[in-house]
């Protein structure tokens, strides 16, 4: 869906989004993480034709960024939108509506839809210079919706909402993704949050990317296989494992989980069982702890950091 | 491609700009602005009706025929320098100078320009409703002025007659000048971002066109036929399109007060400081003798170029001002 190959903008000197190759798969929900300053709006600005690129090229469903029908494509939230304030917002989604080509009759009906069902029904009359910070994103992600785009691009589209806005807008993203096939491509600082809806993610650093795949892969490649164990015999069996030289490391925390840090999964994983039913010990818990979305964050940007 | 295709290709390539200039229009035809501006462009009517004419229109002191030709010759310089001058440029430019520097300062632009509409659309748009707002509010102040110069100065109904008779004309030149003047603040607006800058220029601009010329004409005027400065001189251009607008539409009977004013303000006649002084008093009432035919003789035109020419040039600054726009806009980094 985004295809990009080199992409890359300087300011002057200073290289800001530095030949990135992102690319963005149909119908994901793909998240764009890295920390402040790192290029995220830069590129993101970029693939709406907003700014140009320096070098390189990207492409959206094959159109040409920046072109008319890359952004018929689009539905794009920036991370600071500003409105003309005295309209009011069922008049300024409508106009919106018909500059992306919605037909007039339905303009005016989809902007209302599309208030409602961003709680902001209330307020379709309302003058958008009156808004607070968390209506007008809501606005934002309502005039990025209104000609139902195949790709959204949000920059932090929960920044300033409230701990129960930003649960609901990312239900509805997800209720977008799952129902209507829309791609959504994502940046946020509240790895927490976005942890819970995306299936891809390309963390950036300093305008390049440092790690990029699919969260179930990198959960895995980031967990440093770590198991959690608890069972009614906790130390017998820690003890039996620990003979036969299975993990690197272990200790048991205050809830009495038992940490193993193993390079040998499949054998961890089979002589674990095999123990527990020898000991006739009941089994409580046994998983492999995934890492969160915050993990590999950490662990990449420390990598980073060292580097 | 089909007729069909050509047609759809029209409308999207029309439709676009046409949402753009009809939200451009609402706002522009607030009726609050709507009175306000009116109002403004009317004010110049009562005072000349009820302070500066009053005199020289006193029932009974003119013969008909005189008192229309008299006073078509005084509405067509005031519709040249006030309402088809002074007041629609201040119009257009005071409108349409934040047109788009102002969405770039608001921020608004970059949502525009992440929309599926070409940023020159976005433009051309905005062009348009100020184009035909402009036209608009300008076809109400010029009835508006014949009705209260009517009343103000109690003409006769033919006289009122034949000063309708010129608004069609006068609105022909109009279009000109509009066309004009929206491009070059368009522009301006597209092409500086500072408010400082942005109004110096307009400044600039306005004194280019009415007070370049005068001003040439008078300190150096071989030099001004000699080196054919009329070419870069857009106040004659508009000038000469205005006096040969008008002389189709009152049939060569220019009167030579007329031709006096619009040769000094744009140099279409030989006129100087002798024929200006000339004009400012053959007006009045009593320096008039009807029965002897005691006016003044006709100034010669200067005839230095065609007027075709001359519209042609105006045609071509104001597409030079739109396509330097269309560069700008298209190469405009929106953050
Ligand atoms: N117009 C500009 N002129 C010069 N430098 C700029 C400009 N816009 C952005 N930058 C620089 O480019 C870098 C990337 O900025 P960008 O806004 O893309 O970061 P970001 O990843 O979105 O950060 P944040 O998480 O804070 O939103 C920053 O160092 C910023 O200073
Ligand atoms: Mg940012």
């Amino acid at each position: 869906m985004i295809e990009t190959r080199n992409l890359t903008k300087r300011f002057g000197d200073f290289t800001a989004v530095d030949g990135i190759n992102l690319a963005v798969q149909q119908g994901t929900i793909h998240g764009f993480v890295g920390p402040n300053g790192a290029g995220k709006t830069t590129t993101m600005k970029m693939l709406t034709g907003a700014i140009w690129c320096s070098q390189g090229e990207g492409y959206i469903k094959g159109h040409e960024i920046g072109s008319t029908p890359a952004k018929q494509i689009i539905g794009y939230s920036p991370e600071h939108a500003f409105f003309y304030n005295d309209m009011v917002a069922s008049d300024y989604l409508s106009y919106m509506a018909r500059i992306c080509g919605v037909e007039r009759s339905e303009a005016r009906k989809k902007a209302l839809d599309l208030l409602n069902w961003l709680d902001l029904g209330g307020f379709a009359e309302s003058k958008v210079g009156g808004f607070s910070a968390g209506m007008k994103q809501r606005l934002g992600l309502a005039q990025a919706l209104i000609h139902e785009p195949e790709l959204l691009i949000l920059d932090e589209p929960t920044a300033n909402m409230d701990p129960s806005g930003r649960i609901s807008i990312l239900d509805k993203l997800r209720e977008l993704s799952h129902e209507s096939n829309v791609t959504i491509f994502l940046s946020s600082h509240i790895l927490s949050e976005l942890e819970q809806v995306v299936d891809f993610m390309t963390m950036i650093d300093r305008g390049r990317i440092v790690v990029e795949g699919n969260m179930t892969e990198l959960r895995r490649r980031f967990s440093g296989n770590h198991f959690l164990l608890k069972t009614s015999q906790n130390e017998k069996i820690l003890e039996v494992i620990k003979e036969k030289g299975l993990f690197r490391e272990s200790w048991t925390d205050t809830e009495d989980f038992i940490h193993m840090i193993s390079d040998d999964t499949t054998a961890l994983r089979k002589v674990v069982v095999e123990v527990v039913v020898q000991t006739g010990a009941e089994l409580e818990h046994f998983s492999e702890e995934r890492a969160s979305l915050q993990d590999i964050y950490r662990k990449t940007m420390s990598m980073e950091e060292e580097e | 491609m089909s007729f069909r295709q050509v047609l759809e290709k029209f409308t999207t390539t029309m439709g676009k700009p046409a949402i753009v200039m009809e939200q451009t229009l609402k706002e522009l035809m607030g009726l609050r602005r709507l009175v306000l501006v009116i109002a403004a462009g009317l004010i110049p009517a009562i005072f000349f009706g009820a302070v500066v004419w009053r005199e020289s229109f006193r029932s009974g002191a003119m013969s008909l025929e005189m008192q229309t030709h008299t006073f078509v010759g005084y509405f067509l310089i005031f519709s040249f320098i006030w309402i088809a001058g002074f007041y629609i440029t201040y119009m257009i430019i005071t409108s349409g100078m934040d047109f788009v520097s102002k969405e770039e300062e608001e921020g608004t632009l970059l949502l525009m320009v992440s929309k599926p509409i070409g940023r020159f659309q976005f433009i051309i748009g905005k062009f348009l409703a100020l184009l035909i707002t402009t036209l608009l509010i300008e076809l109400v102040v010029l009835f508006g002025s014949i009705l209260i110069f009517w009343a103000l100065l109690g003409l006769e109904p033919e006289s009122v007659r034949a000063l309708v008779g010129l608004v069609f004309w006068i609105f022909l030149y109009s279009i000109l000048i509009v066309i004009l003047f929206d491009a070059l603040t368009i522009a301006i607006s597209t092409l500086f971002k500072g408010k400082v800058i942005k109004t110096v220029l307009t400044m600039l601009l306005v004194m280019l066109v009415f007070g370049v010329g005068p001003i040439l004409r008078m300190v150096w005027p071989t030099a001004y036929e000699n080196y054919h400065l009329y070419y870069i001189d857009p106040g004659y251009h508009l000038g000469n399109t205005y006096v040969s607008i008008s002389e189709q539409a009152i049939s060569g009977r220019m009167t030579p007060q007329s031709q006096a004013y619009l040769g000094i303000f744009t140099g279409t006649y030989k006129a100087g400081m002798e024929e200006l002084v000339l004009a400012m008093f053959t007006g009045s009432s009593e320096s008039f003798d009807p029965d002897i035919r005691a006016m003044p003789p006709s100034l010669e035109q200067t005839n230095y170029l065609n007027p075709l020419v001359s519209v042609l040039l105006c045609l071509v600054v104001s597409a030079a001002a739109l396509g330097g726009a269309k560069v700008a806009i298209e190469r405009r980094e929106v953050y």
